[in-house]
């Protein structure tokens, strides 16, 4: 595959469910092949119908295409784990596999069974019986070992404790060296900042912000100050600003003359980590700005 | 050769993997004309995107401290006197915050030159 072909083009996509709820407010995306792109946003922002109409789950309108081609003609080299991990729960994994390879052609079974090791899953239980992490966890063994041009993960750490988390990272990093591309929403920021190439920030169906994490570093800085009736952003570009409880907190685009600016002693300014750049972004998206 | 990325320092990760190999080269863990860990390797090694390592590849050689050499991959193509300066500005950067913080808190500098000799000391 072309190193710089897109893996998913999409343009003003659309989506608005029964009762006139907007999910999807016109979005453009663009994601390269071999990145990890993270769709990232508080809940009901609209990530999931945006992974349920890259698939086709869902009528839209709107542009969407998938390594180059309709989505129904690479249905079979996409890999996807939902938000819901529905499984059959009456079986138990020994079934599951090879439910799995009858099912799919390019599922490797021999690989299942290593990440089910690596993750304890018992072999002979009901899947009724597991925790919710459990039944994440199987669902990813089976759908990483799926092999696929590109994965589409929705939630893929939900449930997990923090070392199957890392272990999950891990592989899907690996998918990025192996020259796949992975696509996946969060909201587990400090996740996101480990392993994603890119990221969108999404908030009441909108982009707000597309970006990767090195450049947030370059690009911006973060002020904090007392929220007094006085206090008022510079005239500097500001990317967002929020009201919090006694404190105003804003990105701004770094220049030395900003950096001059908030260089007393009522501010504090900071370099952005993730965590900090998407709080302030969504709470002045959400009303609590000025 | 071995070094270990910080994702939450304020340094871009991409610059931190290019200080991260001008020190190997400072301290003679690298030397010129070894091979770098291909782009895979040291992405899965120091846990960061294959991406953002094949940029700071890429800066590294515009800058003429690496060199890619077909079927090779990268190698080194410069030796510890020429990153010495780099790597040396790169610490002493580092001093900027603490020492604004001293001087606002009203450190005079003959105070702060005596905690670097007795820290001097300490360390050696």
């Amino acid at each position: 595959m072309e190193r710089d072909q897109l893996t998913l083009r999409i343009r003003n996509l659309q989506k608005t469910y029964s009762g006139n709820v907007k999910a999807v407010r016109g979005i453009d995306v663009d994601v390269e092949n071999q990145r990890i792109y993270a769709l990232l946003g508080p809940n009901g922002a609209g990530k999931t119908t945006v992974l349920k109409s890259i698939l086709g789950l869902v009528n839209y309108s709107g542009s969407v295409e998938v390594l180059g081609r309709p989505i129904d003609e690479v249905r079979e080299r996409i890999s996807f784990v939902p938000e819901e991990k529905n499984l059959y729960e009456n079986l138990d994994i020994e079934s599951t596999l090879r439910l799995s390879s009858r099912i799919s052609p390019r599922f490797n079974e021999k690989q299942a069974r290593e990440l089910i090791e690596n993750y304890k899953l018992p072999y002979r239980e009901k899947i009724r019986t597991f925790s919710n992490g459990m039944k994440t966890a199987l669902y990813l063994a089976v759908a990483l070992s799926t092999d696929a041009d590109l994965y589409i993960l929705d939630e893929p750490t939900w449930g997990l404790d923090p070392i199957m988390r890392d272990d999950t990272l891990e592989l899907i990093r690996e998918k990025v060296i192996l020259g796949k591309t992975v696509i996946y929403t969060s909201h587990i920021i400090p996740e996101v900042e480990k392993i994603s190439d890119e990221f969108s920030i999404m908030v009441n169906g909108k982009i707000k912000y597309t970006g990767n994490l090195d450049g947030i570093k370059e690009k911006y800085r973060i002020i904090k100050m007392p929220l007094k009736d006085k206090t008022k952003p510079s005239s500097e570009r500001c990317l967002a600003v929020a009201k919090e409880i006694n404190r105003l907190s804003m990105i701004v685009e770094y220049s030395e003359a900003t950096e001059e600016y908030y260089k007393n002693d009522e501010a504090a300014i900071s370099i952005p980590d993730l965590e900090e750049f998407f709080q302030i972004l969504v709470r002045s998206e959400n009303g609590n700005a000025l | 050769m071995w070094f270990d990325i910080d994702i939450r320092s304020p340094l871009p990760i991409y610059d931190q993997i290019k200080r991260g190999v001008r020190e190997e080269i400072l301290k003679e863990r690298l030397k010129e004309g070894d091979t770098l860990p291909s782009i895979r390797e040291m992405a899965s090694q120091i846990r960061v995107n294959p991406n953002t390592v094949a940029r700071a590849y890429r800066e590294l050689e515009m800058e003429g401290i690496i060199m890619a050499r077909q079927g090779l991959g990268y190698i080194v193509v410069s030796n510890r006197d020429q990153v010495r300066d780099s790597v040396f500005d790169n610490l002493s950067a580092e001093l900027r915050e603490p020492l604004l913080r001293m001087k606002k808190s009203g450190i005079s500098l003959e105070r702060l030159l005596e905690v670097i000799e007795k820290i001097w000391k300490e360390i050696n």
